[in-house]
C-alpha cells in the first residue's frame, strides 16, 4: 500500500453557509507531486484551503501523517509540518524580505538551524539575498512568488501546498518557478499543486485529480490523464 | 503675535494625541475595526488616574501605571466579549464599528452614573504642579516633564517591539495579512490579546496624562476621538510613523490654526474641532481609498530618495 | 372620573405618538440609505438638524419681517411676539409651515447630494467615520453662531402651525394627526420604492460588488439618489420636530440621536420597513419613558440622571442584537419578483446552489 502523507475522507466544506466542495476523497503520496486541476470556480483552491483549516468543514475528515487534523486551527497545522503558498497576497508587503523569511520560520524554535536554513534558502534564491532589506511590497511578481515559496520552505514543511504558483507570471519566470518546485520535491518535500493550466500541471505531476463543481470527477497518473480522450475533450478542448 | 504658548500647547496635546492615535492605529491595522469605543479607553485612563491621585493619595507615576492596566484590560474585554465572538460568527466589518459605538455608550454612561453619584463629573488629577522654566511666555511645568518623556519612551519602546521582537514582527505581519500569518504558525488570538492590551494601555496612559494636564469629564474620550481619528487617518490608519506625524500635525494645526484664525479673523476658539474634521475630510478626499494609506514619512522618504538620485 | 383620568394621560399619549411618528420618518429614511442602499449614513442627525434649523430660521425671519418685529432675533420678546402673530394669523402660520417642509426637504436633499460625493468614493468604514463626525460638526457650528438658531440659547417662538386653535388638547391631537399622516405617507413611499426595480437595484448594488461593477455608471447615480431622498426625508422629520417643540436648540442634535435612530433600524431589522416600525416603537418608548419626568410620575426617583440609563440600554441593545440576531427582529425578506413565486412552487436545485457558491477564486488570470 502506498504511503499517503495526507488524506481527505468524504470532505464537504465551504464558507459561511455555502457548501463549495462535496464528498472529496483525496490522497497524496509522500515524496511525490500531486496536482489538482479543473475549471475556474471548481473548488480547487477551496479544497487546498480546507486541507489547511481555512474554511468551514461540514462533514468528513482530514488525516495528516496518520493524525486526524480536521478540527485543528491553521496555526497548529503549520506547526505540524504543513506549508502553504497562497495564489495571491502570499507575502507580507510591509515587512522586509528578510522579515518575511523570518515569519516563515515563525513556528520553529531551533535558532541555530534557522540561521543555517536562511543561508541555504538565500543561496537557492539569490535574488532574495540582494533584496533582503527591501520591503516585500516592492518586489516584482516573479520575485514575490519566489519569496512566498522561500517563506514556506523556511517553515521546513513535510508537505507544501501550492496554489497556482505560476498564475499571471511571464513564461520565462514560470519555467524558473517550476524548476524550483522540482528542486523542492527532490529535497524530500511532498507537494500538492493547484493549477489552472492543466497541461502544464499534469505533465509535471505524479498523480492528478480533476475537480469540477466541487467534486472530484477524475483521477489518475498525470500522463494517463493527458492521454485520456474524455479528459482532453472535456477540459482541454480540441486543440 | 507671540507663538510660544501655542507652540508648547501644540507639543503637549500633539504628544497626547499621538499616544492615543498609536493605540487606534495598532488596533485598526491588526483587526480592521474602526473602534469608536477607543474613546472610552482614554476616559477610563483619565478617571483612574484622577481618582487614585485625588482620593487615594497615590503619586502620578503609580496612578498612570494603574491607568495603563485599567484601559488595557478594558480593551481586552471589549475584544473578547464582543468583537471576537462577532468575528467568529462571520459579522460584517461595519457591524463591528456599530458594535463599538454600542460598547462606547455603555462604558461612557456607566461612568457618567458613577461620576454623577460621586460628584466627579468634572475632575482633574491634583498633582503638585510647579513651574520649572519658561519658554518665551509659555511656562514649562512638571506636567510637561511627564508628558514628553512618556511619549518619547513609549514611541521608542513600541518601535523596538515592532521591529526587534518576534511578537512585534508577527503583529506587523498580521496587520498585513492575517491568513498568511496563520499559515505561518502565528497564534493570532494570543497576539490579538497582546495587541489590545498594549494599545489599550498606552491610550489609558495618555488619558491619565490628560487628566493631570487639564479638567476631564466622562465625555473627554469622545471629545478626543475626532483628533485621534484625524491623526490616525493622516497615517493611513496603518502607519506607525505616519500616526506619530499625524498626532503632532493635529496638535499643531489645532493650536496654531485656531490662534491664527482667532487673532486675525476673530473666529471663535469653539471652532477648534473643525480643524481636525477638515483634516479628515481633506485626507480622505485626496486618498479616497484611505486604506492604502497616506504614509507621510514614506512619501517624504521617496521624495528625498527620488531627489537624491 | 374615568374621562378625567384619561385626559390627564392624554398629553403623554399624544406626545408619544408625535415623537414616534417623527422618529419613524427618520428611521425609515436611514433604513433606506443603510438597510437597502448599504450606505452607512451615520451622520443622520445632521440631516435631521438641517430641516430643524431650516424651519426655525425660515419661520423666525419671515415672521420678524412681515410682522415688523424689531426686538432682537434671539430675544425673549421677539419669541413672544412671533407666537402672538402666528396664533392670530392661521393662513400665514400654515403657509410658513408648508414652506418650511418644502424648503427643508430641498435643502436636506442638497446636503444629501453633497454628502453623496464622499459616499461614492470612500470605503464603507471610512465613510461611516466621516459621516459620524459630519453629524457633530453641524452642531458645533450651530451652537456657536447667533444667526442660525441663537447659539446655546436656542431659537424660540416657532409656534405650532395650529396654534390658532385655542384648545391645547385639540391642537396637539390635530398636530399629532398631521405628523402621523406624514409618517404613513413616508412608509407607503419607502415601501413602494423598496419593491420597485429601483429598490431591487439598490439591494443588488449593496450585496454584490460584481453586480455593482457590471452596472457601471448606474451605481453612483443610484447611491446619489438614495442619499438625496433619504436626507430630504430626514430633514422633513427635523421640520416636524421644530414645530412640535416650538423651537430649536443646536445641542439637541447630538450624535446620540443618530445612534438612537440606528438602533431602531438594527433592532427592527435592516432592509425591512415593518421591522423598522417595531424597532421605532420600542426605542421611542424607551426614549420617552426612561426620563426623569416620567419616572417621577411613577414615583420613582434615583440619585443620578436617569437619561444615562437610557444610553446604557441603547448601547446594550446595539451590542446584543449585533451579536445574537444581526438580522433584527424581523429579518429582511427575499427580493420580491415574479421569479420568486416560481421558485416557491418548484424544488430548489441544490446542485445549482453549490455552483453559485463556488466563486472562491478571484484570480486575475481567470
Amino acid at each position: 500500500m502506498a504511503d499517503y502523507i495526507i488524506e481527505s475522507k468524504e470532505l464537504t466544506a465551504g464558507y459561511g453557509k455555502a457548501v463549495i466542495i462535496q464528498d472529496v476523497n483525496f490522497q497524496a503520496e509522500r515524496g511525490k507531486v500531486t496536482a489538482i486541476v479543473g475549471p475556474n470556480g471548481s473548488g480547487k483552491s477551496t479544497f487546498l484551503k480546507t486541507l489547511f483549516g481555512l474554511t468551514r468543514v461540514f462533514n468528513g475528515s482530514v488525516v495528516f501523517d496518520g493524525e486526524d487534523i480536521t478540527k485543528l486551527p491553521p496555526e497548529v497545522r503549520a506547526r505540524k509540518g504543513l506549508g502553504f503558498v497562497f495564489q495571491v497576497n502570499n507575502v507580507f508587503p510591509n515587512l522586509t524580505v528578510r522579515e518575511n523569511l523570518e515569519m516563515g520560520a515563525y513556528a520553529r524554535t531551533d535558532k541555530e538551524q534557522i540561521r543555517k536554513d536562511m543561508g541555504e534558502i538565500l543561496d537557492i534564491f539569490p535574488i532574495l539575498r540582494e533584496r533582503q532589506k527591501q520591503k516585500a511590497g516592492s518586489l516584482s511578481g516573479g520575485e514575490r512568488q519566489m519569496l512566498a515559496m522561500a517563506m514556506a520552505l523556511m517553515g521546513r514543511p513535510k508537505l507544501l501546498l501550492l496554489d497556482e504558483p505560476a498564475a499571471a507570471l511571464a513564461p520565462k519566470v514560470v519555467t524558473q518557478i517550476f524548476m524550483k518546485i522540482r528542486d523542492i520535491v527532490n529535497s524530500g518535500v511532498t507537494v500538492i499543486l493547484v493549477e489552472q493550466h492543466a497541461k502544464r500541471a499534469l505533465s509535471f505531476c505524479d498523480m492528478g485529480y480533476v475537480f469540477s463543481s466541487g467534486r472530484i470527477v477524475m483521477k489518475g497518473p498525470g500522463k494517463d490523464l493527458l492521454a485520456d480522450e474524455k479528459f482532453v475533450e472535456a477540459f482541454l478542448g480540441k486543440r | 503675535m507671540d507663538l510660544s504658548i501655542p507652540l508648547i500647547n501644540s507639543l503637549t496635546l500633539g504628544s497626547l494625541y499621538t499616544l492615543m492615535a498609536l493605540g487606534l492605529t495598532m488596533s485598526f491595522s491588526v483587526t480592521k475595526i474602526a473602534n469608536f469605543a477607543h474613546a472610552e479607553l482614554v476616559t477610563i485612563g483619565g478617571y483612574v488616574t484622577a481618582l487614585l491621585v485625588n482620593w487615594m493619595g497615590y503619586g502620578l507615576g503609580e496612578s498612570l501605571i494603574a491607568a495603563f492596566f485599567a484601559s488595557a484590560l478594558l480593551a481586552v474585554a471589549m475584544d473578547e466579549g464582543v468583537f471576537k465572538p462577532m468575528i467568529k460568527r462571520g459579522s460584517k466589518p461595519l457591524f463591528l464599528l456599530v458594535a463599538s459605538i454600542g460598547i462606547g455608550l455603555v462604558v461612557r454612561y456607566l461612568l457618567f452614573i458613577y461620576a454623577d453619584l460621586n460628584a466627579v463629573i468634572t475632575v482633574q488629577a491634583k498633582t503638585n504642579v510647579q513651574l520649572i522654566g519658561r519658554f518665551g511666555r509659555a511656562g514649562i511645568t512638571t506636567i510637561h516633564l511627564w508628558v514628553f518623556p512618556i511619549t518619547i519612551v513609549s514611541v521608542v519602546l513600541l518601535h523596538l517591539m515592532f521591529h526587534y521582537t518576534k511578537p512585534g514582527k508577527a503583529l506587523r505581519a498580521m496587520a498585513d495579512n492575517e491568513d498568511l500569518a496563520r499559515v505561518s504558525g502565528v497564534k493570532i488570538y494570543t497576539l490579538r490579546r497582546l495587541m489590545w492590551f498594549i494599545a489599550g494601555g498606552i491610550t489609558g496612559v495618555a488619558g491619565g496624562l490628560w487628566s493631570a494636564y487639564s479638567v476631564i469629564t466622562p465625555e473627554i474620550g469622545w471629545y478626543a476621538l475626532l483628533r485621534i481619528f484625524a491623526a490616525s487617518i493622516l497615517g493611513g490608519l496603518v502607519s506607525f510613523w505616519g500616526t506619530i506625524a499625524g498626532g503632532l500635525i493635529v496638535g499643531f494645526a489645532e493650536n496654531f490654526g485656531i490662534t491664527f484664525m482667532n487673532t486675525y479673523f476673530n473666529v471663535s476658539t469653539a471652532y477648534r474641532p473643525l480643524i481636525s474634521f477638515v483634516i479628515i475630510v481633506i485626507v480622505l478626499l485626496l486618498k479616497p481609498t484611505g486604506f492604502a494609506g497616506f504614509d507621510i514619512v514614506g512619501w517624504l522618504k521617496e521624495k528625498v530618495k527620488g531627489g537624491g538620485e | 372620573m374615568q374621562i378625567e383620568f384619561l385626559a390627564s394621560y392624554m398629553p403623554i399619549f399624544t406626545s408619544f405618538i408625535v415623537l414616534f411618528a417623527i422618529y419613524l420618518i427618520a428611521a425609515l429614511s436611514l433604513n433606506m440609505e443603510y438597510g437597502y442602499g448599504g450606505i452607512p449614513n451615520f451622520g443622520h442627525v445632521f440631516f435631521i438638524s438641517v430641516g430643524a434649523y431650516m424651519a426655525g430660521v425660515l419661520t423666525a425671519r419671515t415672521v420678524d419681517y412681515i410682522a415688523g418685529i424689531k426686538a432682537g432675533y434671539c430675544s425673549g420678546q421677539a419669541s413672544v411676539l412671533r407666537t402672538e402673530y402666528l396664533s392670530s394669523h392661521p393662513m400665514e402660520a400654515v403657509g410658513i409651515f408648508v414652506a418650511s417642509l418644502v424648503l427643508g426637504a430641498i435643502i436636506g436633499g442638497l446636503f444629501g447630494y453633497a454628502a453623496s460625493y464622499p459616499a461614492l468614493r470612500l470605503k464603507e468604514d471610512f465613510l461611516a467615520i466621516t459621516l459620524i463626525f459630519i453629524g457633530d460638526m453641524g452642531r458645533i457650528i450651530a451652537r456657536n453662531e447667533e444667526g442660525i438658531v441663537c447659539a446655546l440659547t436656542g431659537l424660540t417662538g416657532i409656534a405650532n402651525p395650529l396654534s390658532f386653535v385655542k384648545d391645547v388638547g385639540t391642537r396637539s391631537i390635530a398636530y399629532a394627526l398631521i405628523v402621523v399622516a406624514f409618517a404613513v405617507l413616508t412608509y407607503i413611499y419607502v415601501q413602494r420604492l423598496a419593491k420597485s426595480p429601483f429598490g431591487r437595484l439598490l439591494k443588488a448594488v449593496r450585496d454584490d460588488d460584481l453586480a455593482a461593477m457590471a452596472l457601471g455608471k448606474v451605481v453612483p447615480r443610484v447611491r446619489g439618489e438614495v442619499m438625496v431622498i433619504g436626507s430630504a426625508l430626514a430633514a422633513v422629520a427635523g421640520v416636524l420636530r421644530t414645530f412640535y417643540i416650538q423651537g430649536v436648540v443646536a445641542d439637541d442634535f447630538q450624535p446620540l440621536i443618530t445612534f438612537l435612530v440606528l438602533t431602531m433600524v438594527i433592532l427592527g431589522g435592516m432592509a425591512n420597513n415593518k421591522g423598522v416600525i417595531l424597532g421605532t416603537l420600542i426605542m421611542t418608548a424607551l426614549d420617552q419613558f426612561i426620563s426623569p419626568s416620567f419616572l417621577s410620575l411613577l414615583g420613582i426617583s434615583v440619585e443620578f440622571d436617569v437619561t444615562y440609563m437610557k444610553y446604557i440600554i441603547i448601547g446594550l441593545i446595539i451590542i446584543l442584537v449585533l451579536m445574537f440576531r444581526p438580522q433584527g427582529a424581523i429579518p429582511e425578506g427575499p427580493v420580491e419578483t415574479p421569479a420568486l413565486e416560481l421558485s416557491k412552487s418548484s424544488e430548489w436545485d441544490v446542485e445549482e446552489k453549490l455552483e453559485i457558491g463556488g466563486e472562491e477564486e478571484r484570480s486575475p488570470s481567470g
